[in-house]
C-alpha cells in the first residue's frame, strides 16, 4: 500500500468558531493537494455538528457569515476547490448591520 | 480676553455626529483651548457649510460638567429604574482590572455569553466585527429595532442598494410616505433641505406627504393626506391596483427589462423555469411564440396575458400581480385607511401622469428614461408589523412606473460604487467594475460585495439558507432569511426567552458602546427587569438610562473629542447623500488632546484584550476586519493605540495621511453617471413579483418545527396580501385612539434631551415635550389644550404629560414624543417630557415576521388628569 503524503494546515479562529472549538488555533492534517472544502469537512469531523452549523447552510453552501482566509487571502465561497496550505483564519461574524 | 494676550486661535474640521449618519462637515473655533464657536464646513459637499442646532448643542455635552471624567464602579448590587448605583470613582488600572477579569470569567465559560451592544452608527462594522471576531461572541446586539429595518431589505432586493434618495434634482412629485425627509435632520445631513428647498424653488417640485401626523416637511408641502397608522399597506395596494387596472400608467419597456414581470408563473407560485437545469425562468417572446429562458435573444418580451407552453397554461408575473391587487380599490382602502376613495384615485393618477412615462432625457451623453415622480418612505412605514410588505408595495409602484435608478425617481446610493482611491486595500476587489451589483442565476439584482459593506447576502435576496436546527444562530438569521440585521430578536428574547425556546446563550455580560437597550428598546421597566443580572461595562461620554446599569462605567470622548474615519465606506449610513459626490469624512478631536477626558473605545478593548489574554487575536481581527493592506498591518504581539489603527486605516486603505485627512476634513469625489443613475448600467431585474419568498417561508416554517417553536409564516407569500397592523387586532373597549411616536428635528437621539440647549429648543417647542392630540376628538372628551392628561395602553402602561390640541394630526390618533421621559440621574432631562416607547411590550404579537422590526404604534386611551 502507497502511503499518502500529509500536509499540516494551521488554522486560526475567529468569532463564533472560538466559541464553538473553545480555542484560538489548531493544527490539522490533510492530505497533500486537500482542497478547502475538504479541510472544512476535516474541521467538521473534528469539532462536530455545532461547527457545521456555522460552516454550511443547508444547501452545502457556506453560509453568508462564515468568511475564509487563505494566508491572509479572503477566499470566495465559490473557490472552495483550492488547494489549502499553510495558514488558514477562519471568521464567523454573525450579522452586522441597522441603519 | 484681549487680542494680544491671546495664544491659539485655531479652526479644526470634523463632523458633527448628532444625526444617525455623519454627514455634515463642521469647523470648530478653538481659542487658547476653549471652544467658543462652531460652523458648517462650506467645502463639505453633504452639507455645503449649514448645520442645524444639533451640531452647535455638541458643545454643551463637550462641557457637560455631569461627565465623569474617572471609571466608575458600581458599589450598590441592585439594579432597578431610580436605584441609585452608587458610583465609585476608581483608577483607569482598576476598572480595566475589574473588566478584565468578568471578561475573562465569561470567555473561558462561553464566548458567546458576552454580547457586544452597540449602535455607533460611525463604526457600525468595523468596532462590532472586531469585537466579536477577537473575542469569540457571536451576539452582537445594533441597539435599534425600531430603526427603519425594513428601508433595507427592499433597496437592497430591488436596487442592490443600502439606502436610497430621491433625485431632487429632476424629479417633480415627491411623496413622502411615512418619511420626513427634507424636515427631520436625520442622517440625511442638511442636504435633503437645501436639496428640496432649491428643487421647489427652481423646478416647483410637488410634494405629497402621506403621514398620520403633519410633520416639518408636512407642513410644506402641496398636500397632506392624514392616514391612519398602520394601514398604508391598503392605500398603497390600492394605488397600485388603479395604476395597474384603471389608469395604466405603467411603464411597459422597464417592466420589460429591469423587471420579473415578464417571467412565466405556474399555478403553485413557482417561475416555469428551464427544462434542462431546472434554474432559469423562462419568458414569453410573442414574435417567435415561444417560451424561452430570460437570457436567451428576444425579438420582443411579453408582460401581460397567459401563453401555452407543453400544453399548459402559464401567465406572466406582471399579469398575476395586475390580476392579484384588482380587489383592492380604493373603495375597498377607504375605510381602513380614512382617506376618501377619490382621494386615493386622485393621488395615484397625478403619480401616474407626473411619471412621464415615455419620455427621455439626456445626461452627460447618455439617454435615459426620465420619471420625474418617486415615492420615498421611511420609519412611518418601517416601524409596523407590516413594515417589509408596505415598503416593498410602495416601491414596486416606483419600478412599475419606471422611476428607480433613472433621473427623477428614487435612486440608490450605492447601486454602482466605482470609486478609484482605494487602490491598495482588500476593498479595491469591491470597487470599479467590481462596485457593480451582480446578477443571480435567476437573472435578478443581486447587490455588489462593496454595496454589502464586505459582507454576503446582507440583503435578504437570494433567501438565506439556514443550518439545521439546534445551532444559536437559528434565532437570528435564520428567522428571517429574506431581510436585511434581524434587530428584534435581542429585546424579545431578553424580555421573553421562552419565545425562542431558550435556543439563545444566556447573557451574562452586555459590553456596550452607545448601548441604548434601556432607551431606544420598548417598555424600559420590563427591559430593566430582564437584565438586571446582567453584568455590564458601559463605555459611554455620559451616564444615561443604560449606562446606569453598568457595573462598570468608562469614559469615552464626546462627539467633539472623537477620532476616526465618518463613513467607513462609501454608501454606508450617510456615505453617500448627495446626488453628485461621494464623501467620507474625517473627524477628530477639537480640544486638546491632553484635555480630552475619555479615553477610545478601541483604546479600551484593546487593553482589555491584552489584560484578558487575546492581543494577538485583536491584531488580526483589526487586520482583516479593517482590511489592512501588506506594510500597514499590526504585528501580533505588539500593542497599538487606536490613533496608530486609524492612521494606518487612513493611509493604507484610504491612501491619506492623517494630517492630509485632518487638514480638508474629508474625500469626495464627483460622481458618475453610472453611479448616479445606475439601471442601464447593470443587468440583474426587480423583482415585482417574489417567487423566493414561497420557499423561503416552507424554509422557515421547518426550521421552526424542528426547534419546537411556533412562528407565523403567513406573510411568505409571491405577491402582497394586505395584513392589519398590531393596532387593529390589539384592542379594548374603550381605547379609541392610536399612539404614534414623534421626534423633533432638533433631537435625533433620545440622550440628546440631556443637553441643555436642545432640551431648550424642544421645550420651546409647541410640540416638544407635550402629548399631542387632534382639537376635535379632545374637545369631545373634555380635554382641552394645556390640561395634564394621562395615556393609557392596552399593555397596562401609562404616560403622563400635557395635552396640545392640534388640527395637524388624525383625530384617531394620540402623538408622544419619542425622546422624552427620562429617568436616569442626569438633572438636565429627568422627568421632562414623555417616552412613546414606555407604552409598548416587548412582544412577538408587536415584530414583523419578515425583517424582526417591532411596532412603534399602540392603542391607547386618554383621560384628563386636572385642569390646568
Amino acid at each position: 500500500m502507497k502511503e499518502s503524503v500529509m500536509t499540516k494546515v494551521r488554522v486560526y479562529f475567529f468569532g463564533g468558531f472560538r466559541g464553538i472549538t473553545g480555542k484560538g488555533e489548531d493544527e490539522i492534517i490533510v492530505p497533500k493537494g486537500a482542497t478547502l472544502r475538504d479541510f472544512l469537512f476535516e474541521l467538521v469531523r473534528k469539532y462536530g455538528a455545532p461547527f457545521e452549523q456555522l460552516v454550511w447552510s443547508s444547501d452545502s453552501k457556506l453560509r453568508p457569515a462564515c468568511q475564509l482566509f487563505l494566508e491572509d487571502e479572503e477566499v470566495s465561497p465559490d473557490d472552495l476547490n483550492r488547494e489549502v496550505i499553510g495558514k488558514v483564519n477562519l471568521f464567523f461574524v454573525a450579522a452586522v448591520g441597522g441603519g | 480676553m484681549t487680542p494680544g494676550k491671546i495664544k491659539e486661535d485655531v479652526w479644526i474640521k470634523t463632523f458633527c455626529h448628532m444625526c444617525l449618519s455623519a454627514c455634515c462637515g463642521i469647523m470648530v473655533h478653538r481659542v487658547d483651548g476653549v471652544i467658543v464657536g462652531l460652523q458648517g464646513d462650506p467645502d463639505n459637499p453633504f452639507n455645503e457649510g449649514k448645520v442645524c442646532a444639533k451640531a452647535y448643542g455638541q458643545i454643551m455635552t463637550l462641557y457637560d460638567p455631569y461627565r465623569p471624567t474617572k471609571p466608575l464602579v458600581r458599589t450598590n448590587p441592585e439594579k432597578g429604574i431610580g436605584v441609585d448605583p452608587k458610583w465609585k470613582e476608581v483608577s483607569w488600572e482598576e476598572a480595566l482590572d475589574l473588566a478584565a477579569k468578568k471578561m475573562a470569567e465569561v470567555r473561558k465559560d462561553d464566548p458567546n455569553q458576552m454580547m457586544f451592544s452597540s449602535n455607533d452608527t460611525t463604526m457600525a462594522i468595523l468596532n462590532p466585527s472586531t469585537v466579536m471576531a477577537s473575542y469569540g461572541t457571536l451576539t452582537y446586539n445594533f441597539n435599534d429595532p425600531l430603526c427603519a429595518n425594513a428601508v433595507h431589505p427592499q433597496a437592497y432586493t430591488t436596487m442592490a442598494s443600502f439606502h436610497e434618495y430621491p433625485d431632487y434634482e429632476y424629479c417633480k412629485y415627491l411623496v413622502l410616505w411615512g418619511s420626513n425627509k427634507g424636515g427631520m435632520v436625520q442622517h440625511h445631513g442638511v442636504t435633503a433641505s437645501i436639496d428640496i428647498a432649491n428643487a421647489r424653488r427652481e423646478r416647483g417640485l410637488k410634494i405629497i406627504c402621506i403621514d398620520p401626523v403633519q410633520t416639518n416637511i408636512g407642513a410644506k408641502a402641496n398636500e397632506w393626506v392624514p392616514i391612519k397608522p398602520g394601514t398604508d399597506l391598503a392605500m398603497a395596494l390600492a394605488w397600485l391596483n388603479v395604476l395597474l387596472n384603471e389608469t395604466g400608467h405603467y411603464d411597459k419597456e422597464y417592466i420589460k427589462q429591469y423587471t420579473n414581470g415578464p417571467y412565466l408563473v405556474k399555478e403553485d407560485g413557482h417561475y416555469l423555469r428551464d427544462k434542462d437545469n431546472n434554474i432559469k425562468p423562462l419568458m414569453w417572446d410573442p414574435v417567435e411564440e415561444k417560451a424561452k429562458p430570460f437570457d436567451d435573444k428576444f425579438q420582443d418580451i411579453a408582460i401581460e396575458g397567459y401563453y401555452e407552453v407543453g400544453g399548459v397554461s402559464y401567465k406572466t408575473a406582471f399579469q398575476a400581480l395586475k390580476e392579484h391587487v384588482i380587489s383592492y380599490t380604493p373603495e375597498w382602502a377607504s375605510p381602513i385607511t380614512t382617506i376618501p376613495a377619490e382621494t386615493i384615485r386622485r393621488l395615484a393618477r397625478e403619480f401616474g401622469e407626473a411619471a412621464s412615462i415615455g419620455s427621455t432625457i439626456e445626461i452627460e451623453g447618455t439617454v435615459f428614461p426620465y420619471r420625474p415622480a418617486l415615492i420615498n418612505w421611511y420609519s412611518g412605514i418601517s416601524q409596523h408589523i407590516n413594515g417589509q410588505w408596505t415598503g416593498f408595495v410602495l416601491q414596486t409602484i416606483c419600478l412599475v412606473v419606471g422611476a428607480v435608478n433613472v433621473p427623477g425617481g428614487t435612486v440608490g446610493e450605492s447601486t454602482i460604487v466605482e470609486y478609484p482611491y482605494l487602490s491598495q486595500s482588500k476593498y479595491t476587489k469591491w470597487t470599479g467594475k467590481h462596485g457593480h451589483p451582480l446578477m443571480s442565476e435567476e437573472g435578478l439584482i443581486e447587490p455588489s460585495r462593496f454595496s454589502q459593506f464586505g459582507g454576503r447576502n446582507r440583503g435578504g435576496y437570494p433567501a438565506r439558507k439556514p443550518g439545521s436546527a439546534g445551532s444559536l444562530l437559528a434565532i437570528g438569521w435564520d428567522f428571517f432569511p429574506v431581510t436585511f440585521g434581524p434587530q428584534g430578536i435581542w429585546p424579545i428574547s431578553h424580555v421573553h426567552p421562552e419565545i425562542f425556546n431558550h435556543k439563545l446563550p444566556q447573557i451574562k455580560l452586555i459590553l456596550g458602546r452607545h448601548c441604548t437597550d434601556l432607551t431606544v428598546n420598548m417598555n424600559p421597566e420590563e427591559m430593566a427587569e430582564a437584565t438586571k443580572n446582567i453584568f455590564r461595562i458601559a463605555c459611554e461620554p455620559l451616564i444615561d438610562e443604560t449606562a446606569e446599569f453598568a457595573d462598570i462605567f468608562f469614559p469615552v470622548p464626546s462627539n467633539l473629542e472623537r477620532q476616526g474615519i465618518g463613513t467607513e465606506l462609501p454608501g454606508f449610513f450617510g456615505g453617500t447623500i448627495d446626488l453628485k459626490h461621494y464623501c467620507v469624512n474625517f473627524r477628530q478631536s477639537v480640544v486638546p488632546q491632553e484635555e480630552n477626558i475619555g479615553r477610545e473605545f478601541l483604546d479600551i478593548y484593546g487593553e482589555l484584550a491584552k489584560r484578558v489574554g487575546f492581543l494577538p487575536e485583536y491584531n488580526k481581527a483589526i487586520n482583516i476586519v479593517w482590511g489592512l493592506p501588506e506594510g500597514y498591518r499590526l504585528e501580533e504581539n505588539k500593542e497599538y493605540s487606536y490613533n496608530e489603527i486609524i492612521q494606518k486605516f487612513a493611509e493604507g486603505v484610504w491612501d491619506k495621511k492623517l494630517d492630509a485627512f485632518s487638514q480638508e476634513g474629508h474625500i469626495k469625489w464627483r460622481k458618475s453617471v453610472r453611479e448616479r443613475y445606475p439601471r442601464l448600467f447593470h443587468k440583474g431585474r426587480s423583482p415585482i413579483y417574489f417567487e423566493y419568498y414561497i420557499d423561503a417561508g416552507e424554509q422557515v416554517a421547518n426550521f421552526a418545527k424542528e426547534l419546537g417553536i411556533e412562528w407565523d409564516i403567513s406573510v411568505y407569500t409571491a405577491l402582497p396580501h394586505y395584513q392589519p397592523t398590531v393596532t387593529q387586532i390589539d384592542t379594548k373597549p374603550g381605547f379609541d385612539l392610536i399612539a404614534i411616536p414623534f421626534r423633533l428635528p432638533v433631537l435625533s437621539h433620545v440622550w440628546q434631551t440631556l443637553n441643555p440647549w436642545l432640551l431648550e429648543l424642544s421645550e420651546q417647542h409647541p410640540w416638544g415635550m407635550n402629548i399631542i392630540m387632534n382639537a376635535a376628538t379632545a374637545t369631545k372628551q373634555g380635554i382641552r389644550n394645556g390640561d395634564q392628561a394621562v395615556v393609557e395602553a392596552v399593555s397596562g402602561y401609562k404616560q403622563e404629560g400635557k395635552v396640545k390640541l392640534t388640527e395637524c394630526i388624525h383625530p384617531e390618533v394620540v402623538a408622544l414624543s419619542a425622546h422624552g421621559g427620562h429617568w436616569c440621574s442626569h438633572p438636565i432631562g429627568k422627568g421632562k417630557g414623555t417616552q412613546m416607547l414606555a407604552l409598548t411590550p416587548h412582544s412577538l404579537k408587536y415584530m414583523d415576521k419578515l425583517h424582526s422590526g417591532l411596532e412603534a404604534c399602540i392603542r391607547v386611551r386618554v383621560t384628563k388628569k386636572t385642569r390646568r
